[in-house]
């Protein structure tokens, strides 16, 4: 389906970039954001005689995407968990070019829950109005708006617990 | 506020990332055909489990038994092409060298992997599944020695799952001369099994983000447990194809819900697993202890559901009363 695939690959790379970046908000890590945001946009390519003709191709995989990095998230967890358990865990070093207060902001992101996370990634950097957000999130519009502001308030409390860590530190160190 | 977390996720977002085209269409034409072959299948199984359920509950008379069942798509399969997916032998399109490697790693497989241990299966049961622990702790080898044989790596293999789901196939055969053993009923099984994961999550104080986790939690003497069941195979995400948006519990769970009898060893092996992990769990007072935690599990793993089908379709309490009819 030649046309199709133009179609598609048109798609992809009008919608990618964006969703990449969020997933990479959600996930703090680039690669796994990247790894996430192909696999929905398979899915899309798979049923995209469908999706094509929906009215937001794009809102279809920003949901599946959302929807398979809570499966990761939740699988990963899992795995730490066993890891435990059998005394194998040991703390991940990685390397974050980018700078202290980017890496911060991801870290803290790290901290909240996945529906707060979610929540301020759909609404804050997808720029996704309530009632989409609602949608993907199977809540109503007034439970949104509620989570919203929990999850804003979240995330700042979280960089300012980071921020107070670093202090004691500093001044320990 | 708004406008300082806007401008703050905008800054920190990675903002060079570029789709890998090829290996997007690559992916989703892989899943179009793992899709092809996984409704042909679930038709069957559909059919079979019309036929099939009303009779398959406890005490009712027998009916078709799940070993003449094909087993669910791609957990078995990978691609989805039925319980002989994986298809032995040598294949279209592979060079000789790979065909050597596949015939010499058949061969070890069948030969070197260990046996069933006895009473963990039973082809004539409408479980399969009859000791869930001896069961599952042999699939663990099987998974662990097939991909030590020597060819695994040149198998050419794009999931794992596939080769193991064989090698549990070729040794079965081996043993029973069962040639289509439901071997996709033991992995989804064995994968659900693992999929709970009890944690505790603090003081009742802390119980207050309850209604934003996921995950539903249980009462303990010193606060709250929480349950998790998940950790569903990826090859069954392409079984959940029917909206496209999910993550593939319905399919897993599904299964189990054509095969009632699994379903009861599964919640009642759950429920073992879940009080054993917390001991100091307690009622709430809603129902029995037990009753809680199946009703735990069940939410948790029916979780991507919405509420409404969740709570039509999950009774915790008279499922575990009519598993024990």
């Amino acid at each position: 389906m030649p046309e199709a695939d133009g179609e598609f690959t048109a798609f992809c790379a009008a919608e990618y970039p964006r969703i990449a970046a969020a997933l990479s908000l959600w996930c703090g890590d680039r690669a796994v954001a990247e790894e996430v945001a192909s696999e929905a946009f398979a899915r899309a390519y798979r049923d995209w005689k469908r999706i094509r003709r929906m009215e937001s191709p794009g809102g279809w995989v920003r949901r599946v995407a959302i929807n398979l990095a809570t499966s990761r998230f939740r699988r990963r967890r899992a795995r730490r968990r066993a890891e435990q358990r059998v005394a194998r865990d040991t703390p991940a070093t990685t390397h974050d070019p980018d700078s202290a207060a980017v890496v911060a902001v991801r870290a803290a992101l790290q901290e909240l829950s996945p529906a707060h996370r979610t929540v301020l990634v759909l609404r804050y950097h997808l720029d996704m109005p309530i009632s989409e957000v609602a949608a993907v999130m199977d809540r109503s519009e007034t439970s949104v708006t509620s989570l919203t502001q929990r999850a804003a308030a979240a995330l700042r409390a979280q960089l300012e617990r980071d921020e107070d860590r670093v202090g004691e530190g500093s001044r320990h160190g | 506020m708004a406008d300082d977390l806007q401008a703050l996720l905008h800054a920190v977002a990675a903002d060079d990332c570029r789709p890998d085209h090829e290996r997007i269409v690559r992916r989703g034409r892989q899943l179009q055909r793992w899709r092809a072959g996984v409704l042909s299948v679930t038709a069957m199984v559909v059919a079979l489990a019309v036929v099939g359920v009303g009779q398959a509950l406890p005490g009712s008379p027998p009916g078709p038994s799940v070993a003449d069942a094909p087993s669910v798509g791609p957990t078995s399969d990978g691609d989805g092409s039925s319980e002989d997916g994986f298809q032995q032998g040598v294949l279209p399109g592979m060079t000789p060298e790979e065909a050597e490697a596949r015939s010499a790693w058949e061969e070890a497989v069948r030969t070197q992997l260990p046996p069933p241990p006895p009473g963990a299966l039973d082809a004539e049961s409408e479980t399969y599944v009859q000791d869930p622990v001896a069961a599952c702790r042999w699939r663990d080898e099987v998974a662990e020695q097939a991909a030590a044989l020597p060819g695994w790596d040149d198998l050419g293999l794009e999931k794992e799952e596939m080769g193991v789901s064989e090698a549990l196939r070729l040794v079965v055969t081996e043993h029973t001369g069962d040639r289509s053993p439901p071997v996709g009923l033991l992995l989804t099984y064995c994968m659900l099994r693992e999929a709970v994961i009890v944690e505790p999550v603090g003081s009742p104080d802390a119980a207050g983000e309850a209604d934003e986790a996921a995950w539903p939690q249980l009462a303990a003497e010193d606060g709250y447990y929480e349950v998790m069941v998940f950790h569903l195979p990826t090859s069954l995400d392409d079984l959940m194809t029917f909206d496209g948006v999910g993550d593939g519990s319905e399919g897993a769970l599904l299964e189990l819900v054509d095969r009632p009898e699994l379903l009861c060893l599964w919640l009642e092996d759950l429920v073992e697993i879940v009080a054993a992990a917390a001991p100091d769990l307690r009622s709430t007072g809603a129902g029995s202890l037990e009753a809680e935690i199946a009703d735990a599990v069940l939410v948790s793993a029916w979780e991507p559901m919405p509420d409404q089908q969740r709570s039509t379709t999950w009774h915790a309490e008279e499922l575990l009363l009519e598993c024990r009819s």
